[in-house]
């Protein structure tokens, strides 16, 4: 406990004013019951001053929730409270928690949830909980709690400020991907659609021997077991497609910026969300991630529930910008992208308005080093509506 | 029941025994009886059925039309009047309340009426009953305090439980719309549960006890600055029915004994041991001038000034050796007659406002206003009228130092005295000669003569004593010559009538003393209790210095002014002492000392009282409440309250008598406006005010930098030339500034940062490593050169 206060509420004030007008009418007229109700009240006040103090002290706290959950998912706050004192009840306790978003940062209120904790006896734990939505993706303090009491008559009220620092973090809401995003992801990269591009025997792992067939590479010949065999044998490899993938964030939105647009910067989050999640999940491929916004993060590693969490982690503080670093994040590209990934870009805006930042030259040496040969999504023209819907009903 | 169904309950209690509270004063059940009413139908029609509800636009209109209602009471009322009007304007507004839908402000609204009502009550009203009905009212407020608070934090809960569940407002994307929707677990059912009544019960009872104790200690403790004997008023309503200070002959039908008391009498001698008890006379009024007009047959005091403002007379004598303290403590009178045992002479705790009268030598209390009367009154006198354990019968007439004025004024009371017409009389005189003629000349000395007169009236058989005047008489005769010849039956004061007239007639000087006789002796307490019924008339007749026998016990010296021979001719009084030994007996006893207790020393607690029960003896007087409470200090405020229609004159002894007129009405008026206007501008200010420039900080940028380090970063950063934009946080801010002033080490002014937040938002308390290289971080951007030394 950090701070320990008490007060007197409106209704307080009201029944001071009261207690003052009693008392004057007691000096002004000499009525001695005057003075006496003036001392019941009084008394009332001071006694339910310390019943509050009473049942503020020795109270401990323990609060938990998940460490992450994802935006628009309902997350329960477990809340004990245990007596430690030997003797007397806490009664009527309202545990009040403070959380707010800290990054991106909020301008809204921190919000409030709060418990009712009616009666606690001396020696005994309470556990109540509340359901939490939260709808903003980010990182969020749960810094502050506050345990008040007002009991029994309500004139005053009794807060201690606890000091439970706690962080959650609150990733991009998740969406649902359509078949044609598997066909994207699983299609040969761009312009190598029709040939495989193989490099040496890294078509596949090695499955098991057959004959040789018409078509086959002279490479796959075993010639030691045809050599046995007398007749020609060739390894068979089991080719499993690659998926490996780089997705870059292109998280631009005008400075003073509509609903609408900060809705599409979203969208693209909670798409590249989703496509992350996804990607993690397959597993055996690399996949790499550059948010490109006012300032540039670049993360590449092999697909893992783990680095999924790394990078969940990064899109959900995010943010939308107006300065865009196109150019910065491509010269990260070269460092991040495996040989033959795909690279998918998830814009807010269309292709050429985001080479028409950029000057003549940095424009072509972009077109040519990669940007002809990414897949570019924009959302605010729909692109993302055959790959992916988002996990809320849009108002009609 | 719901919670809120009790507290409904509740709340008619408490406004029900505010109500009781106004009809102690009143004795007018109505009010109770009609917030029941009300409070029963408004539970049943508004709140559980929902029959009937006012809306707000017509309880406000009711609500002024109250207003006007008791306004119109309170302009045409006293003092005491204006307080009832407020009260009945409290209890109009209760019922226009109760037949409202119930809201947490409407409730708390009617509990502050009930409150109200208590305030006007205890201003009004001083008996025990008051007492008892604060304990019960302190029960009720705690229980419906308690009842209201678990209704209105469980009404909250559901409230919040109802708002997280409704559905968030469309937006374009979730991530627009509102950040986060709580939604308590916790059922209505849950939260009320723990509440029972049993362990509410515990926790009231416990509550009120604590709550009486320190109220106890309160009380005592809290310096009283007035000196008067008693404060408040007690039961102004109150009608005598036993004691009057004239008596009229004309009664008809059964008169009704009175129980009420009037006062309580301790009796001590020098050493403060209580008297043995006796069966003493306690003299109010000498009445001397009989009048009978055909109509009316009145026996009056003889120049006795119509207004009480007007009586005057002089101090008791100094108490002489061997006198018997009288200490009585009167309850609320519209008199100012005070009664003792006759002779009655200084005490040395006599208030210097009684005074004996010049004529009658009783004594009276010397008020400048009826509202003074209309208080509990404790007065101390001494008497030399009790010798050896008796009330002796011849008493000296009382002057210390008789002049020829004294005298002349002497002759003129006992000629007032000797007033007698014969011819209205003649039964009457005829009996009265014929009881003188059958004493011998031996025995025929005025006070023998008296005494054989008063024996006729207490003569077996010969006359009855009745409260029934419910007799055949003869209209044509004078009563009183009608009593004597014919019926021979009535009370007291007929006999004292008839026994003037035949001293009278005789030629002694002789007068109707009323009073009361105190026949009922608290063995608990050691005072006689007087009540209404004890009301007595009886005689006196003048007795000439040579006159009084020298075997007589007199209480004093008989000097030349003579003395005065009491004499009581009505039968049936000298039953003596009423029994006490029944268990009836010993609960009125107990009673009544209880009383007595609540009286003394909750009541008239008053500053020397404090003094001497706390601190064991007096003290100097308060000079600081003696300074402040001057009247003359304060000439300019009551001027100034006097414009607001708010008449304040100071009465002596540090009070104050305080009348209204319209204009006071307008006052409240105009200030309750004010005061919502206030508030509501307070409401509205409020938030938009920072309070820290008050206490004489320094006003933050924005609202949320409130961290003194923080600040100092912001101005360093400002006087290099990048002051914060509106839009930007802390964090943006500082990322900015560090990039745009190229700041080298910029690493812990963001450590400095990351502080901020979790000074700011997470209430940390920062170590003192982390003090100390924050202050090192600022003293590095402080050397760093600023925009004006870089020419930007």
């Amino acid at each position: 406990m950090i701070r320990r206060r008490v007060y007197l509420r409106p209704e307080g004030w009201y029944y001071c004013f009261v207690i003052a007008f009693v008392i004057g009418g007691a000096v002004l007229r000499n009525v001695n019951l005057l003075v006496a109700l003036a001392g019941l009240m009084v008394a009332a006040l001071i006694l339910h001053w310390q019943m509050v103090l009473r049942s503020l002290s020795g109270i401990d706290i323990l609060r938990s929730f998940p460490a992450r959950i994802c935006a628009g998912d309902a997350m329960e706050v477990e809340v004990s409270l245990a007596h430690r004192g030997n003797r007397g009840t806490a009664w009527a306790l309202e545990y009040k928690d403070f959380f707010e978003r800290i990054d991106p940062p909020d301008n809204d209120p921190a919000s409030e949830a709060t418990l009712l904790f009616p009666r606690i006896k001396a020696g005994e734990e309470a556990t109540k909980r509340y359901r939490c939505e939260i709808t903003r993706r980010g990182v969020y303090r749960f810094g502050r709690a506050a345990l008040a009491c007002r009991y029994p008559l309500g004139l005053v009220e009794g807060i201690c400020f606890l000091d439970l620092p706690d962080r959650l973090v609150v990733y991009p809401r998740m969406g649902r991907l359509h078949h044609r995003w598997g066909e994207l992801i699983e299609a040969e990269q761009s312009g190598q659609q029709s040939t495989r591009h193989q490099q040496g025997l890294s078509e596949g792992d090695f499955y098991a021997l057959r004959e040789w067939r018409n078509g086959d590479s002279r490479r796959w010949v075993h010639w030691r077991t045809s050599a046995k065999l007398g007749t020609l044998a060739v390894r068979q490899f089991e080719q499993r497609r690659s998926s490996d993938a780089t997705l870059i964030l292109d998280l631009w939105q005008p400075q003073v910026s509509t609903d609408e647009q900060r809705a599409l910067v979203e969208n693209a989050i909670s798409f590249a969300a989703t496509a992350v999640v996804d990607l993690c999940r397959r597993g055996g491929s690399r996949l790499g991630l550059i948010i490109a916004s006012r300032e540039v993060g670049h993360w590449a590693a092999a697909a893992s529930p783990l680095f999924a969490q790394e990078l969940l982690e990064h899109l959900a503080v995010c943010r939308g910008s107006d300065g865009v670093r196109l150019n910065e994040a491509a010269q990260h590209l070269p460092a991040i992208q495996h040989s033959g990934a795909k690279v998918l870009v998830l814009s807010t805006r269309s292709r050429d308005e985001a080479i028409e930042t950029l000057d003549r030259r940095t424009r072509e040496r972009l077109e040519s080093e990669w940007l002809d040969h990414a897949t570019w999504l924009n959302a605010a023209a729909g692109d993302f509506a055959s790959y992916y819907s988002p996990g809320w009903e849009a108002p009609a | 029941m719901s919670v809120e169904r009790w507290l409904q309950i509740h709340v008619v209690t408490l406004c029900l025994l505010g109500a009781l509270f106004i009809a102690l004063n009143t004795g007018n059940l109505a009010v109770p009886l009609g917030v029941l009413f009300a409070g029963v139908t408004s539970i049943l029609f508004t709140d559980t059925w929902k029959w009937f509800q006012l809306n707000r636009l017509l309880g406000n209109l009711a609500a002024v039309g109250a207003v006007a209602y008791a306004l119109r009471d309170f302009l045409a009322s006293g003092s005491e009047g204006q307080l009832l009007a407020i009260a009945s304007l409290l209890v109009y507004l209760q019922v226009i309340l109760f037949y409202q839908a119930k809201t947490i402000r409407l409730y708390w609204q009617i509990i502050l009426l009930s409150l109200l009502q208590v305030v006007v009550g205890a201003a009004l009203h001083l008996g025990l009953s008051f007492g008892v009905l604060l304990l019960l009212y302190t029960m009720a407020a705690v229980s419906t305090l308690v009842l209201f608070f678990i209704h209105r934090e469980t009404e909250q809960h559901v409230e919040l439980l109802q708002k997280g569940q409704a559905a968030p407002k469309a937006k374009s994307h979730p991530e627009l719309g509102r950040p986060t929707r709580v939604t308590s677990l916790a059922t209505r059912e849950e939260l009320n549960h723990p509440f029972r009544a049993k362990v509410l019960g515990q926790q009231i009872a416990m509550f009120t006890a604590g709550a009486m104790l320190f109220a106890s200690v309160f009380f005592y403790t809290v310096p009283r600055h007035s000196k008067a004997a008693w404060t408040g008023t007690r039961g102004f309503s109150h009608t005598e029915t036993g004691f009057s200070r004239d008596v009229d002959l004309q009664q008809m039908g059964q008169m009704l004994q009175n129980n009420a008391p009037v006062m309580r009498v301790w009796l001590t001698d020098a050493l403060g041991r209580p008297v043995p008890r006796l069966n003493p006379y306690f003299a109010g009024e000498i009445l001397t001038a009989y009048r009978n007009d055909g109509q009316h047959a009145s026996w009056i005091a003889s120049g006795r000034p119509s207004s009480i403002q007007d009586r005057s007379g002089y101090m008791l004598p100094a108490m002489p050796s061997g006198a018997v303290i009288q200490k009585a403590t009167m309850n609320a009178t519209y008199h100012n007659s005070l009664f003792a045992i006759t002779p009655i002479y200084l005490a040395p705790q006599t208030s210097d406002d009684i005074k004996v009268d010049p004529s009658s030598r009783l004594i009276f209390r010397q008020a400048d206003a009826e509202v003074f009367l209309a208080r509990d009154y404790t007065y101390e006198t001494a008497t030399t009228g009790i010798r050896d354990g008796r009330q002796v019968t011849i008493t000296p007439h009382q002057r210390p130092s008789i002049t020829r004025a004294d005298q002349n004024a002497l002759w003129r009371d006992i000629n007032d005295c000797l007033t007698f017409d014969e011819a209205q009389f003649p039964g009457l005189s005829k009996i009265s000669d014929e009881i003188v003629a059958t004493l011998g000349e031996k025995d025929a000395s005025p006070i023998l003569t008296c005494r054989a007169l008063e024996d006729h009236f207490l003569a077996p058989g010969a006359y009855t004593y009745s409260l029934n005047l419910n007799v055949l008489r003869d209209r044509d005769l004078d009563p009183i010559e009608d009593f004597v010849v014919n019926h021979r039956t009535g009370h007291c004061q007929y006999f004292a009538s008839a026994l003037v007239m035949m001293l009278r007639s005789q030629g002694i000087p002789a007068r109707m003393v009323v009073g009361y006789r105190g026949d009922e002796y608290n063995e608990i307490g050691h005072f006689y209790q007087v009540r209404q019924r004890n009301a007595h008339a009886w005689v006196e007749a003048y007795l000439y210095q040579d006159q009084v026998p020298s075997y007589e016990t007199t209480g004093g010296t008989i000097g030349k002014s003579g003395a005065w021979l009491r004499l009581d001719p009505t039968p049936g009084r000298e039953a003596g002492i009423e029994d006490l030994a029944s268990w009836t007996g010993t609960t009125r006893d107990w009673l009544d000392y209880v009383d007595m207790i609540w009286s003394d020393y909750v009541i008239g607690l008053n500053q020397q009282r404090q003094q001497t029960t706390l601190y064991g003896g007096e003290t100097n007087e308060n000079a600081l409440a003696d300074t402040w409470l001057d009247p003359k200090r304060w000439t300019s405020f009551y001027t100034f309250a006097s414009w607001l229609g708010i008449h304040i004159k100071p009465t002596g002894d540090h009070g104050f008598r305080i009348k209204f007129d319209w204009r006071a009405g307008l006052t409240a008026m105009i200030l309750c406006g004010v005061a919502v206007a206030l508030n509501r501008f307070v409401r509205w200010y409020s938030p938009r005010f920072d309070w820290s420039a008050w206490f004489g900080k320094r006003r933050p940028r924005g609202l949320r930098s409130r961290v003194e380090f923080y600040a100092r970063l912001e101005e360093l950063l400002t006087r290099r030339g990048r002051s914060r934009r509106p839009a930007e946080t802390a964090r943006e801010y500082v990322d900015q500034a560090v990039r745009e002033l190229a700041i080298p080490r910029s690493d812990a002014l963001h450590q400095t940062v990351e502080s901020f937040y979790r000074v700011r938002f997470g209430e940390a308390e920062l170590s003192d490593n982390e003090r100390e290289s924050i202050e090192h971080a600022l003293a590095e951007l402080e050397r760093t050169p600023t925009a004006e030394r870089d020419g930007r």
